[in-house]
């Protein structure tokens, strides 16, 4: 399981704590003193064409999307939570949460000002 | 603009509006025309000026060839704006675009550069759209704007020989009708057009208005 995503800070937008912490976390670090430090597989997405009609020129862009366990979280993420991603050193809202279904979720993230 | 040049009436008529683009809104130079490579986020705002413009023309009648052209092109903005909680973005983005929006028309509509050679819009229609399908929500203001204006035969064959070039006008009016049935005048304008005396209309070739002359019109 060490391989398996990245640290992703929560914020949850309702407040409390969100993450439950799980004996197989291994990898990276997770303590009392940093609540809903989560994990999860982020990915920038493929930069694609977007008002790309036919008669349109295009505006390149990317559609980030954090993947997670959702047996990882006490309860589920929602809308307007806020998602730090050390690695791109970039917070995003979560614009949309879509479960899949068979544990899992991705979420649909949007680049914030937030530093 | 009636002198023959390398570009169309309506060409010339978009290096303007791009010109005025540039001067009059928020985007400065991020105005493209001609532009069909992809934009990034990075290059927003941004003003398209779409290079596919479409040119009707419509002729006025049977005379010299002459047209009421409509041209119609599309100005497009772009911004982007931070995403925030509550979908803050779209709104910033929505202002935003209303602005560039209030920016085009306040530029264009009734631009003196531009009213000296067209006679009015006859149609302006805009569409705002925002997406959030991005890493930051992206939002579009399309504004198609037609103009109308007339194009003279002067616009295409230059008939005229600039090596004999229009020096001088006389003007003379024959205005009575038939002041002396049985006169005749000599070295009267255009003898052909006069009946023979005695006649009954006119002309009769006798000059009651003249002596406007203008000289020197290449000066």
């Amino acid at each position: 399981m060490t391989s398996f995503g990245e640290p992703a800070q929560f914020a949850p937008a309702a407040g409390g704590v969100i993450v439950t912490s799980d004996p197989r976390w291994e990898g990276f670090e997770l303590t009392p003193a940093t609540p809903n430090l989560a994990r999860g597989v982020f990915d920038q997405g493929n930069r694609d064409n977007i008002f790309g009609g036919a008669d349109e020129i295009p505006t390149t862009t990317e559609i980030p999307t954090l993947g997670i366990r959702l047996a990882e979280f006490a309860t589920h993420p929602l809308q307007n939570d806020l998602v730090t991603i050390p690695s791109v050193a970039t917070t995003y809202v979560v614009m949309e949460v879509l479960l899949d279904g068979k544990g899992g979720a991705r979420l649909r993230l949007q680049a914030t000002a937030i530093p | 603009m009636r002198q023959p040049v390398d570009k169309t009436l309506s060409g010339q008529l978009l290096d303007i509006v791009e010109r005025l683009l540039v001067d009059g809104t928020s985007a400065g130079g991020a105005v493209y025309r001609a532009r069909e490579w992809p934009l990034t986020i990075a290059k927003l705002p941004a003003l398209l000026i779409n290079s596919v413009y479409v040119e009707e023309r419509e002729s006025t009648g049977n005379a010299a060839p002459e047209f009421h052209t409509i041209t119609t092109f599309v100005v497009e903005g772009r911004v982007s704006a931070p995403s925030s909680v509550d979908d803050q973005g779209s709104s910033a983005i929505n202002v935003a675009l209303e602005r560039l929006k209030r920016e085009i028309e306040t530029t264009l509509i009734n631009a003196y550069p531009l009213m000296l050679e067209i006679e009015n819009f006859p149609r302006i229609s805009t569409k705002f759209e925002i997406t959030p399908d991005a890493k930051t929500p992206l939002g579009k203001v399309e504004m198609t704007i037609s103009m109308r204006f007339l194009e003279g035969p002067e616009c295409f064959v230059d008939t005229l020989d600039d090596t004999d070039p229009l020096e001088e006008i006389s003007v003379s009016t024959d205005l009575l009708n038939v002041f002396d049935p049985n006169g005749t005048y000599v070295d009267t304008l255009f003898p052909q057009s006069i009946p023979p005396a005695p006649r009954t209309s006119g002309p009769d070739g006798r000059i009651e208005g003249g002596g406007l002359h203008f000289t020197n019109l290449q000066d």
